[in-house]
């Protein structure tokens, strides 16, 4: 604006005039008052008022009000220059105590830095200002002059005291993140400068990084670093928890993926060296990688990547290898999960006997003698030497009223470092599959050795017409146990078991990175199985009680189908023998049957009116128990939106057999709640 | 405690059939053609002790009884290649040397004449078990001595091994054509009637199929004996290859047979199997992609079922057991089964559930097949019920001319009269009822 210029310009002029009248500051002394100020130090005009924290121009000096404003702009320089450098005082006073961090010193150098620069502006000016009184006052310097000298001084203070005011409470990390921030600045000079700066601050930060990725040290003594080492952790934890990553010293531009990778990277270099006594490779791989330093992002995580492909891949490689984590993985399938079907069969004949004693009276050393035995007789014998002396039998805990079977466990010891995969808490989960498998099994054996009953005896007891209908009965209803049980098996076997067994050695395979990546993928395979396996709690759907109940029905079964059998072979002995008496007889000439003696070819009446009808009715009051309590099961089951348990609603009615008589319940049901049901659905 | 099986092979078609299994058993298990492990075999998977013993020098021995009436058969097993595998106190050869002459009735007399000897292996071997899971005979049923001598150690078994199960393997004879065995009917009856008393399951195997599949399957135009018994040894080696290779489920032979036979009398299986392949047949178009949705298809379809049997519309399975061995994707399983009843391929019993069993077996690393998958089916099929009526009608024929008896008559159990004919007809006839109550939903109340 020209106008306004040239008023200011006459303005100027006037007051020029007018000061000439009065004493007339020179403007070389205002100008070594500045170079004062610049200092911090009080001029002998201008001096600092602690009060409103400002520079002010000794009131009674006579200058002009532009010149005044201009020094009061240059004043600026002064104040920023007391505030920076007294927090680099400060610092440098706590640096004694050691309360400072490494990244607050190196914030604090870089700042001395800084201001090493200034000073040398400063020795400039001041010799310009010398040079003034013996050269003509064209060439020399003028307050307008030193506006515009320090113009680029005023903007790195300004910027110096703004990080000095954001960063005065942080440490460490944080203070790299801050101080990051204003790299987004829009002026790239200014951009220019914080990314200088950041340089010198990050260093020690980069310097903790490099010895964390390429070494896993923590060196971090004043915990400014984003890892930080929890002290507390146990040893099966050491590796969920001994490193963790503190998010407030996360600097954005590493971003959390990367600093998972990080995390990974140390927490492996440590496993392998603590864990897994591999210090040969760590020797050789030993700090082996770029240096870090912050600036190029892409070439950090260009460093940091390939660290964490070398270290993530030889952990698995070792993991894989040297601890055979797969073969245990494998093992627990085969023994905790059963897949080992002759040693589970030899174990549960061996052991059944013993099992059905009360729990308080089993011995572990009687029961680890019969795990032997099973081992040697089985095709466990073998295995790896190693999987075999793993395997033991643990008792849980019992209450009284328990049984063998409650409390009987097989085991898998684990230690480390595989244990960072398979911790205790995953080992209970593995157990407690094993105890709803094994009861499975055991209902298994029982319905075999019922149907073995049925087969073998048929052609003894066929003579017994009486029971022919009955134990027709038995069959069918045995049958249908069979045809439960096995296809709950199947489901467990081919839904529940291969299927997760597939998924994981896929993830294993092609997804896993790093051991983090692992323990995810095989805590999903667990989970899977789990809760596949109907054991994980469904509260509204009750399926483990309900499975129980079943399970406890069949064996009730079992047994008064053999107390009926038991009769039945009884009874044909008693005939036998009979038919022998009535043979001597009647070679001795008596009349072959006497009158007590008219039973040789049907049941004794007694019997028939009390033991037989008693019998029967045992047997009947549990297979009309199992049908229904399979028929609340399959109702349950049919009402779930879980397409996992409706796979084993499909399995367990692969002919709908069920379907017909459970709309027939669920019709009936329906009919009995309206009121008034259509004429044309009454059966 | 292996859960052994004891095999018992008599007759000619015993004997055959026993060759190729146990060849094919050998081969899987990598045992060399005189019972020594081969250097290859290190993989320990499997279980040996089941069919096999092992001799003080870790020779493999087979459990396996060895009869016979007339030497020729034999005679070829212990000149062949096999010669030292088996254990020669297991052979019995009739001292005449005269056979059964498809005779029944000559076959089970001389079963009372040698049973002492015979009866002596048999539990020789069964000592020699730690805990035996029973017995396996192979058979034919319409020759003198599998059917009469079977016959007669069926009943013995029964007597002697009452807690043991009795697993048969029994080849039916070609009954689309005109045998030159007049008496095959007559073979066929008495032996069924023992079968359907005595066995616990009988695996049932005929001629005029296995001819079938080999002309169709295996492009052989006139197949021989030699080349059907093959495929019967297929078969067996199929079916126990759960028993031979431990998994989570079917590992011993209750545990297999126990879901499929609900009713003790109705225990005739039937199987099928796919792929078949022939080593000398390199003209067979095979190669073909198998999956197991694949493989439970074809096990339906009637082509690969190894009975030729004549459904009705009523004719249902009681049971199913597929068993699949090779690279099969275990959660192909479920998709399968889905596939199979959204397309209703099979239909089942109406009185009870029933579904398709599926087991996934290794197969051997010693053998290479050129597919990646084949199965097994052994089903329980009402139509089987089919064979036997074809079985009575020519029984009738010959029986209502009273054909061809004489010979029959010198027999023990014909000395007082023909009854034991009319017993075994009625014996067959009441099978035939149950299989056919077993389609309707009543069976539950049946026999009351």
């Amino acid at each position: 604006m020209p106008t306004s210029g040239a008023t200011a310009y006459t303005n100027l002029m006037n007051e020029q005039a007018r000061s000439g009248q009065q004493r007339e500051v020179e403007e070389s002394a205002l100008l070594r008052d500045l170079i004062f100020v610049f200092q911090g130090i009080n001029g002998k005009m201008i001096k600092y008022e602690e009060e409103s924290g400002t520079y002010v121009i000794d009131p009674s000096i006579n200058i002009t009000r532009s010149t005044r404003g201009l020094v009061t702009r240059l004043t600026e320089l002064g104040l920023l220059y007391r505030k920076v450098n007294a927090y680099v005082q400060e610092t440098l006073k706590l640096q004694k105590q050691e309360t400072v961090g490494l990244v607050g010193q190196s914030f604090c150098s870089a700042l001395q830095h800084e201001l090493v620069d200034y000073f040398r502006l400063i020795a400039i000016l001041e010799a310009h200002i010398a040079k003034e009184t013996d050269t003509d006052a064209s060439k020399g310097l003028t307050l307008k002059r030193l506006l515009v000298w320090t113009q680029d001084s005023i903007q790195r203070l300004r910027l110096m005291s703004v990080l000095v005011e954001c960063c005065h409470d942080l440490h460490g990390g944080a203070i790299v993140a801050m101080v990051h921030d204003y790299t987004q600045h829009g002026d790239p000079l200014i951009q220019q400068f914080v990314h200088k700066m950041l340089e010198r601050i990050a260093t020690p930060f980069y310097v903790m990084m490099q010895r964390w990725i390429y070494e896993g040290e923590l060196e971090d003594p004043r915990t400014e670093f984003f890892i930080a080492h929890n002290p507390f952790a146990v040893e099966e934890d050491s590796w969920q928890k001994e490193y963790y990553i503190r998010e407030e010293m996360l600097p954005i531009f590493i971003g959390k993926p990367l600093a998972r990778k990080i995390l990974s990277i140390g927490k492996s270099l440590n496993f392998l060296r603590h864990k897994c006594d591999d210090a040969e490779w760590l020797l050789q791989h030993h700090g082996v990688g770029k240096p870090l330093k912050y600036g190029d992002i892409a070439e950090l995580e260009g460093s940091i990547d390939a660290a964490y492909v070398g270290t993530s891949q030889r952990l698995l490689y070792l993991l894989v290898t040297k601890f055979k984590l797969l073969d245990h993985l494998k093992a627990i399938k085969r023994y905790i999960l059963l897949g080992q079907g002759d040693f589970i069969q030899h174990l549960m004949e061996a052991l059944g006997p013993n099992l059905s004693q009360p729990a308080n009276t089993l011995f572990r050393h009687n029961l680890t003698g019969t795990l032997e035995t099973a081992l040697r007789s089985s095709n466990a014998q073998f295995d790896d030497p190693d999987v075999l002396r793993r395997l033991d039998v643990r008792l849980l805990e019992f209450t009284s009223g328990d049984s063998g079977w409650d409390v009987f466990s097989l085991d898998y010891h684990i230690n480390s470092p595989i244990n960072t995969i398979l911790t205790p808490k995953v080992m209970n989960e593995y157990l407690k599959m094993f105890n709803f498998l094994w009861r499975v099994k055991r209902v298994e054996y029982a319905l075999s050795s019922a149907w073995r009953r049925q087969t073998t005896s048929a052609r003894a007891i066929r003579p017994i017409l009486e029971l022919v209908p009955e134990l027709h009965q038995c069959r069918i209803v045995c049958s249908e146990m069979i045809h439960f049980l096995y296809q709950l098996q199947y489901y467990i076997l081919f839904e529940v078991l291969e299927c997760s067994w597939d998924e994981l050695l896929k993830a294993i395979d092609n997804n896993a990175t790093d051991l983090d990546s692992l323990i995810q993928a095989h805590a999903k395979y667990l989970s899977d199985i789990t809760s596949k396996g109907l054991l994980a709690p469904s509260p509204e759907l009750n399926m483990m009680p309900r499975l129980q109940d079943l399970l406890g029905t069949i064996l009730n079964y079992k047994i008064a189908q053999d107390n009926l059998y038991n009769y039945a072979l009884a009874e044909i002995e008693r005939r036998d023998r009979l038919a022998q008496t009535a043979d001597r007889r009647t070679r001795l000439g008596q009349w072959g049957l006497t009158d007590q003696d008219e039973t040789l070819d049907r049941i004794p009446d007694e019997q028939f009116e009390e033991l037989v009808p008693s019998l029967l009715r045992t047997l009947n009051k549990y297979s009309v128990q199992f049908k229904r309590e399979l028929s609340d099961l399959l109702i349950t089951l049919s009402a779930a939106g879980d397409s996992d348990l409706r796979f084993l609603s499909f399995r367990l009615d692969f002919n709908e057999f069920y379907m017909g008589s459970l709309k027939g319940v669920t019709t009936s049901s329906k009919k009995s709640t309206a009121t008034a049901p259509p004429p044309s659905t009454a059966p | 405690m292996p859960r052994e099986i004891i095999t018992i092979q008599a007759g000619q078609c015993g004997n055959q059939i026993g060759q190729e299994f146990w060849g094919q058993l050998c081969a899987e298990h990598g045992i060399s053609r005189d019972g020594t492990l081969e250097d290859f075999a290190t993989e320990t998977g499997d279980r040996k002790d089941v069919f096999f013993y092992q001799a003080d020098d870790e020779h493999y021995i087979p459990r396996a009884i060895l009869l016979d009436l007339e030497p020729r058969v034999i005679n070829t097993i212990t000149t062949s290649a096999y010669a030292n595998l088996f254990n020669p106190e297991n052979i019995f050869l009739s001292k005449d040397g005269g056979g059964a002459g498809n005779n029944w009735s000559l076959g089970y007399g001389a079963g009372e004449r040698e049973a002492e000897e015979i009866l002596e292996k048999l539990d020789r071997e069964a000592d020699g078990s730690d805990s035996l899971e029973g017995f396996m005979l192979l058979h034919s049923i319409a020759g003198g001595t599998g059917s009469g001598l079977g016959s007669f150690l069926l009943e013995r078994l029964n007597d002697r091994y009452p807690k043991k199960l009795i697993q048969t393997y029994s080849v039916f004879p070609n009954n689309e054509e005109m045998s030159d065995v007049v008496v095959q009917p007559y073979n066929s009856m008495l032996s069924l009637k023992r079968l359907t008393q005595n066995a616990d399951c009988v695996v049932v195997l005929d001629n005029a199929a296995l001819t079938r599949i080999a002309c169709d399957r295996l492009h052989i135009p006139n197949p021989t004996f030699a080349q059907t018994n093959q495929l019967v040894s297929t078969v067996m080696s199929a079916s126990t290859t759960t028993l031979r290779y431990p998994g989570y489920m079917n590992n011993d032979l209750v545990g297999m047979i126990a879901s499929l036979i609900p009713t003790p009398k109705c225990h005739f299986l039937q199987t099928s199997y796919t792929p078949f392949t022939s080593d000398g047949v390199d003209h067979t178009k095979s190669v073909r992609k198998t999956t197991v949705l694949d493989v439970m298809r074809r096990l339906l379809q009637p082509k690969n079922r190894m009975v030729s049997t004549t459904p009705s519309k009523k004719s249902c399975y009681v049971s199913i057991l597929n068993i699949i061995q090779g690279e099969a994707d275990p959660t192909d399983v479920h998709k399968s089964l889905l596939r199979i009843r959204e397309r209703r391929l099979a239909s089942f019993i109406p009185w009870g559930p029933a579904s398709i069993q599926v087991a996934l077996t290794k197969k051997s690393p010693y053998v290479q097949t050129p597919h990646r998958v084949s199965g097994l089916m052994l089903a329980n099929h009402t139509s089987i019920a089919s064979l036997f009526q074809r079985t009575c009608d020519q029984f009738d024929k010959l029986r209502k001319r009273n054909a061809f008896l004489e010979p029959y008559r010198q027999g023990s159990l014909f000395q007082g009269g023909l009854e034991e004919f009319d017993e075994s007809r009625d014996v067959v006839q009441d099978l035939i009822n149950e299989y056919e109550a077993c389609e309707n939903p009543d069976y539950v109340n049946y026999g009351q």
